[in-house]
């Protein structure tokens, strides 16, 4: 037995609650110990009043006070000059040993010389047969691996000797070990400070042993903080160095940054963003502490004895760690089967499919959409991404700043179909309404879990008004918003609790906000009412991940953003992207009222049955209506406040919309669209009568009749726009790959440097100039820094001056100024309905282009004559390329797409939880239990 | 765990307010009018380097027949007496070609070069009077520039009439002209019209009965390629081997909502004779609508506004018979646009003479009109705004100024000495004028058409 036992004290309140308590407690323990410590030093980092006087009051030998913020490492190296015994007992103000902890940690000690330290068997203070540590060892990469962590105890472990390392809080080490050894490394930032005095201890000849039977109460480890990830990887990396063979420690300083990033996207795959800074911050501590890895080395080659392949036997293998991370998360049973097929969801969307084949057959053989707000997509991907990147845009004279974010979304659709991109287009419009359908079925699994209502939801959405007019109109971005809604709905409401629908649900939220910057607002006060109900509900867990969920859109604005808030031009950023689109539908009370029944324009019935009917046809809807005004009174309260929040603001932004004009179509001011945001009250609405349909009682069987109503209804007023296309009054035209002529076409494939300088006579002395860079007037090189900007730039002013020239002038140096600039084409366009003022222009402009000698006629084709400049045309200039703003961008979106991809362990615990969202607790079980119920009520 | 049934009354309560919240804010989002925010279309006004103003006269009057072993061939009957001038510029004459008339000496070309960068305005106009025993009358008419489109109305393809249109190149690259008729079928598109080559600075002669035989009440489109063109038409009719009259008229207006013909004189009394003594031809072109006629004294309406249907692309002739000996103006109020000219004559019998009289364009910028040589000259004005025009008229020649007031919707009326140069000065408010002759056997009229300062400015809206 020891003659002397030093224990070493260290207080560190360090904020924690009731350290007095604790640190009481502590004293009270070591002065019962049944094998009485011999001499006691207290290390105060920086404590109170009630710390000092209980540590005035303990009667210890020494006590050294020591700043707030000294580490237990550091706290222990002070005390160790006054170390005076043969052996030393670390003790925390928070370890409270039991009476016989320190009689069998000295028994262990004695029964070799070569017992480095023993290490007692910590427990939780709160539950004592709850193993905290018992024994530490590390995988063959140098993973710390617990070998008892968290474990109940039942004495499985109090055979066990020989051990790497242990956990250093309560071990009682040799004194002349300790002294050798030089104490804990203070480098380790406090991490593994056990294992690698164990390691240490064991390269130079020395044992550590447990002693079970030395029980040590510590607190329970509470959640990882971002501080202990850190300290955890600053202590790995650190043992790497150290222990490292002298040639790998430049490889291992080499692969620190590397490595950060690998396991940062790694961590993003685990779901656990938290563990990056850390990752980074460890990194770099371990790359500018060259110093403390040398005097660590120094400390293990001094006095070494044994070899590294001595420890081999002491590490965990991959087997056995394999073993003990089986099962980590237990299997859940929150939720029922998806009953997709079952439950009809899938014949729905196979309806939808069949439905509309019918209503757009033509389209399947179209190679290009055109009409309305459409325009052919470029020819190949690296061009559409072209688009959505750069500075300088394939519109106008010499447009330079940022891409619209809607040119990145037409550029992943465009590269769903590499070889003919604007075959992309066509598909996405046969396959809206299943993919709608689809989209409202899951959306609909939020609210409910019977399959009638489901289906309500699925038909509504996929026969949404705002949908059909999109379809039949001919506006591509309020189509995309129609089709993302659901997923965003269908993720943003469980984004509190999981990464990976957070993932998901940043990435659509970008889309829809790229695609109809106009309902920000209305997603902001959504999110917002969503981030209040998470602070009182949840108390704020998982607030992170729904801040997460407006990341990659504010990433993806933000340049566009900061150019508008430049040129004082904020309003310009409601713009709706791509083809600037007239809205003919005016803004009287009878808009209004349409916009408020979700019919962003005139439903068509017009043309069927006359306007004296048609002015009714709107109020077939209104059974739905009255759905969803029932919802909070027959459903559940809160969800159906929440999507009456987001129906009012939502219709309040549609009603603003139709007089808001931020845009210009040549000499027509263009207002928003209101469809994008009667596409989110549409989905309140029909997620409203969702809520009203389940909750009606089983007994008054009303439920099946007034969902077959309601798809009734919506079925007829859907009518006009699924015949629109057999009728011939859609505004969808099979389009040609170029809005230029064939020839500009096959010319300009190459790239965007050459321009077609366009000009399209539109009145009495009145043109309208196009300036065209590339081979077509692409739907993604749409810019709203064009149909959106407040003031004529230098470029405006330019090129009229030359359209002046062109038109009026056949002796002016207007050709080669333009050629100079990079025009290579004049394009003179006749308009459809061409007014007889405008045919005396273009026939003028025509005299004088035919006259010009720098000019050779291309000839006459469908979009117009074409002349070609016949001398050297310049190259438009590059611009400044933007890499870093588009490498944050795909950063970002990367991020969130890692965070989104599904694993099997975010899988498993998806599925611990309800689908339903907001559900009271008495329902859990019961819907948990019970599959859905069909129709019936059974 | 249930709800009491007190907790289920508050919360019913709860989701009526909430309920009931919810709807009448909806309604009020739609039924209160938001705010709104506009955006004007951006345009710029752009004008092209100056050149040289041109103005091409109609050409000396033509006769044909004249020789008896060929019957087709033309010659001239009349040269025309040019009055011109240019503000701040000097005006240089030339002759264009005329290959049609045999010994033809072509019509003037008057062009002025620009002074310091500034097109100079210019205004020339042309009278001639004949009285031979196959051609007698007066006619006189505005020179002006060439036009890729042109409308002429008047004349007529049937018996009696000998009528000529007149194509004139001033451009030094040829030009190519297609000539459709709109008459009682329609659109046609004649054969003799089709692709006819202008050469560079040359004036073609296409007689009109080749285009349409037999059309009383035609309308004729001139559209040009390659370089634009200036087209009039002559019109002569005989009676029974008598002469019964001779005019020119220069391109009509592009069609438009509205036409306004500032000064119409009626120089024969209702009553004397069978036919009716003035008549409006109308056309539009494009599609179908109504037309309300309205014939003014001053600033007080004559008779009641007639309204008549327009059919597409057929002319109507619409009399205007009944009216006292005097000036007037009519106007055109269309749902479509239209074209069209008043027709009046002082008479049926020899020694009598007509003239068509054609819409004026608006005059927003000051404006330069020469006055030919002709009896009893007028300067009429007619305005369409709702308040009173003060229109300012100086005198190039004489230098005098001379200050209208023009009622508002009204009209009025200056003498103006012959041969002089006037400028006319509208304001901000714009007016319509018109110069026109009555004398004993002699009638002719002619619009005022705006400077160049107000046609070459372009509008651009770079999109």
């Amino acid at each position: 037995m020891p003659a002397r036992v030093h224990a070493l004290l260290v207080v560190r309140p360090d904020g924690r609650a009731a350290a007095d308590i604790h640190l009481q407690r502590t004293l009270n323990a070591i002065r019962a110990q049944s094998r009485a410590v011999d001499v006691l030093t207290i290390v105060v980092c920086g404590a109170d009043a009630d710390v000092q006087a209980i540590v005035a009051a303990s009667g210890a030998e020494g006590v050294i006070g020591a700043d707030r913020r000294t580490g237990f490492a550091e706290a222990l190296r002070l005390a160790s000059h006054r170390l005076d015994g043969d052996a030393v007992w670390l003790l925390a103000h928070d370890t409270v040993p039991g009476a016989d902890a320190l009689r069998h940690l000295a028994g262990a000690l004695e029964t070799a010389p070569s017992v480095a330290y023993a290490a007692p068997k910590l427990v939780r203070a709160d539950e004592g047969d709850r193993i905290v540590s018992l024994g530490v060892s590390m995988t063959t990469y140098g993973r710390t691996v617990g070998l008892a962590d968290g474990e109940h105890d039942q004495g499985q472990y109090d055979g066990s000797e020989d051990v790497l390392g242990a956990d250093v809080r309560g071990i009682l080490a040799r004194a002349d070990a300790w002294r050798a050894l030089d104490g804990v490394d203070r480098a380790l930032a406090g991490a593994d400070e056990g294992l690698d005095l164990g390691v240490r201890a064991r390269l130079r000849g020395g044992r550590i042993v447990l002693a079970p039977g030395a029980v040590v109460a510590v607190p329970a480890p509470g959640r990882p903080r971002m501080r202990d990830h850190r300290a955890q990887r600053t202590a790995q990396l650190h043992r790497r160095l150290s222990y490292a063979p002298a040639p790998a420690v430049p490889l291992h300083a080499l692969s620190l940054l590397p490595l950060a990033l690998v396991r940062s996207l790694a961590a993003l795959l685990d779901k656990q963003p938290a563990r990056i800074l850390p990752e980074w911050g460890a990194a770099a501590t371990a790359l500018v502490r060259p110093a403390a890895v040398a005097r660590s080395r120094r400390g293990i080659r001094d006095g070494r004895v044994a070899s590294w392949a001595q420890l081999e036997p002491l590490r965990v293998t991959s087997r056995e760690l394999r073993q003990r991370l089986d099962d980590e998360v237990p299997d859940g049973s929150g939720r029922g089967d998806l009953h997709f097929f079952t439950g009809g969801g899938a014949w729905i969307v196979l309806g939808a499919l069949v439905t509309a084949i019918l209503a757009f057959l033509p389209l399947l053989a179209w190679p290009v959409l055109g009409g309305g707000a459409l325009a052919p997509l470029r020819a190949g991907v690296a061009s559409l991404w072209q688009d959505a990147g750069g500075s300088l845009r394939a519109l106008g004279w010499d447009t330079t700043g940022p891409a619209d974010p809607f040119s990145a979304v037409v550029a992943v659709i465009g590269s769903l179909s590499p070889a003919a991109p604007s075959r992309a287009l066509v598909v996405l419009w046969v396959l809206a309404l299943p993919l709608a359908a689809l989209g409202g079925w899951f959306a609909a699994t939020r609210f409910t879990d019977r399959a009638i209502v489901r289906a309500v939801v699925a038909v509504g959405w996929a026969l949404a008004p705002t949908l059909l007019d999109a379809l039949v109109s001919g506006r591509p971005n309020v189509l995309i918003v129609h089709l993302l809604l659901p997923w965003l709905l269908w993720t943003g409401v469980v984004a509190h609790r999981s990464w990976s629908a957070a993932g998901v649900g940043s990435i659509v939220a970008a889309g829809v906000v790229a695609c109809a910057p106009s309902i920000a607002p209305v997603l902001v006060l959504v999110w917002i009412v969503g981030l209040v109900l998470i602070a009182v509900r949840e108390r704020g867990r998982g607030v992170v991940r729904v801040v997460w969920l407006v990341v990659p859109s504010a990433v993806l604005f933000a340049p566009l953003a900061w150019h508008r808030v430049r040129a004082g031009e904020a309003w310009a950023l409601l713009a709706d992207p791509g083809v600037p689109l007239r809205d003919d539908a005016g803004t009287d009370l009878a808009r209004r009222l349409q916009l408020a029944l979700g019919f962003p324009a005139p439903d068509g019935w017009s043309a069927l049955v006359g306007p004296d009917v048609a002015a009714w046809t709107p109020l077939l809807v209104v059974p739905v209506v009255l759905l969803a005004l029932a919802a909070p009174v027959v459903g559940r309260l809160l969800p159906a406040a929440v999507l009456a929040v987001s129906a009012l603001a939502s219709l309040g932004t549609a009603a603003a919309a139709i007089g808001i004009a931020v845009a210009v179509d040549a000499d027509q001011s263009v207002t928003l669209w209101p469809g994008a945001a009667l596409s989110v009250f549409w989905l309140a609405v029909l997620c409203a009568a969702a809520l009203t349909l389940d909750a009606l009682p089983a007994r008054t069987r009303d439920r099946a009749p007034l969902a077959v109503l309601a798809m009734a209804v919506l079925a007829v007023a859907a009518v006009p726009a699924l015949t629109a296309t057999a009728r011939g009054t859609s505004a969808l035209t099979e389009s040609a790959t170029s809005t230029l002529p064939a020839y500009v076409e096959a010319e300009g494939r190459g790239g965007l440097s050459r321009a077609t300088f366009v000009l399209t006579p539109i009145d009495e002395g009145t043109v309208v100039t196009d300036v065209v860079w590339g081979e077509t007037a692409a739907l993604g090189g749409q810019t709203t820094l064009r149909s959106a900007r407040a003031t004529l730039d230098e470029g405006d002013a330019a090129s009229a001056q030359l359209a002046a020239q062109l038109v009026a002038d056949s002796s002016s140096t207007a050709v080669s100024d333009l050629a100079a600039h990079g025009v290579a084409f004049i394009l003179l366009a006749q308009e459809p309905d061409e007014q007889p003022g405008a045919a005396e222009v273009r026939l003028q402009a025509e005299a004088s282009l035919d006259q010009r000698d720098d000019l050779e006629v291309v000839g006459s084709t469908a979009k117009g004559k074409l002349w070609r400049v016949t001398g050297d045309v310049g190259v438009r200039p590059a611009g400044s390329d933007g890499v870093r703003t588009a490498l944050v961008q795909i950063g970002v979106v990367l991020a969130a797409l890692l965070l989104a991809f599904p694993t099997r362990r975010s899988l498993a615990e998806s599925r611990r939880r309800p689908r339903i969202v907001a559900l009271p607790r008495h329902r859990r079980l019961v819907r948990a239990s019970s599959g859905p119920v069909g129709g019936g009520d059974a | 765990m249930t709800p009491t049934p007190r907790a289920r009354a508050a919360r019913i309560a709860a989701g009526a307010v909430v309920g009931i919240l919810s709807l009448a804010t909806a309604l009020a989002a739609v039924v209160v009018p938001l705010p709104q925010h506009e955006r004007a279309p951006l345009s710029v006004a752009a004008r092209p380097p100056a050149e040289a103003s041109t103005a091409t006269c109609a050409g000396p009057v033509l006769a044909a027949g004249r020789d008896v072993s060929q019957a087709a061939q033309l010659t001239d009957a009349a040269a025309l007496r040019i009055a011109a001038a240019a503000d701040g510029s000097v005006i240089e004459k030339t002759s264009l070609d005329a290959p049609d008339v045999a010994g033809g000496a072509g019509p003037s070309l008057v062009f002025a070069a620009p002074a310091e960068g500034v097109e100079p305005e210019l205004a020339a106009a042309g009278s001639a009077s004949v009285d031979d025993d196959d051609l007698a009358g007066f006619a006189a008419s505005a020179c002006g520039p060439a036009q890729m489109e042109s409308w002429l109305v008047g004349g007529s393809g049937t018996t009696g009439a000998a009528d000529l249109v007149l194509l004139a190149n001033p451009a030094d690259v040829p030009a190519t002209v297609d000539l459709v008729v709109f008459g009682a079928d329609g659109l046609v598109e004649p054969a003799a019209g089709r692709d006819i080559v202008v050469p560079a600075r040359t004036q073609r002669v296409i007689p009109l009965s080749s285009l349409a035989l037999g059309e009383g009440d035609p309308v004729v489109r001139v559209t040009a390629t390659q370089a634009p063109v200036r087209a009039s038409l002559q019109t002569s009719v005989t009676r029974v081997l008598e002469p019964g009259g001779l005019d020119q008229v220069a391109a009509s207006a592009t069609p438009r909502d509205e036409l306004v013909i500032p000064s119409v004189p009626i120089a024969l009394a209702p009553g004397s004779a069978g036919d009716a003594a003035a008549s409006l031809r109308l056309l539009a072109p494009s599609g179908a609508g109504a037309a309300t006629v309205t014939v003014l004294d001053g600033d007080e309406t004559v008779g009641t506004p007639q309204t008549v249907p327009l059919v597409a692309g057929v002319p109507l002739s619409l009399d205007l018979g009944g009216l006292p000996v005097g000036r007037y103006s009519v106007r055109v109020a269309s749902t479509v646009p239209v074209t069209g000219a008043v027709w009046s004559t002082t008479g049926f019998d020899v020694g009598s003479d007509f003239a068509w009289f054609t819409p004026a364009e608006f005059l927003t910028a000051p404006a330069l009109v020469a006055i030919a040589e002709g009896p009893r000259a007028r300067l009429s004005f007619a305005s369409t705004a709702s308040a009173p025009v003060t229109v300012t008229v100086t005198a190039l020649g004489a230098g005098d100024v001379r200050e209208v007031s023009v009622p508002a919707g009204g009209g009025a009326m200056l003498r103006a000495s012959a041969g002089e140069v006037y400028r006319i000065e509208a304001g901000e408010g714009g007016i319509q004028a018109s110069v026109t002759y009555v004398g004993d056997g002699a009638l002719a009229g002619y619009p005022v058409a705006p400077g160049e300062a107000a046609t070459a400015s372009i509008r651009v809206y770079p999109r």
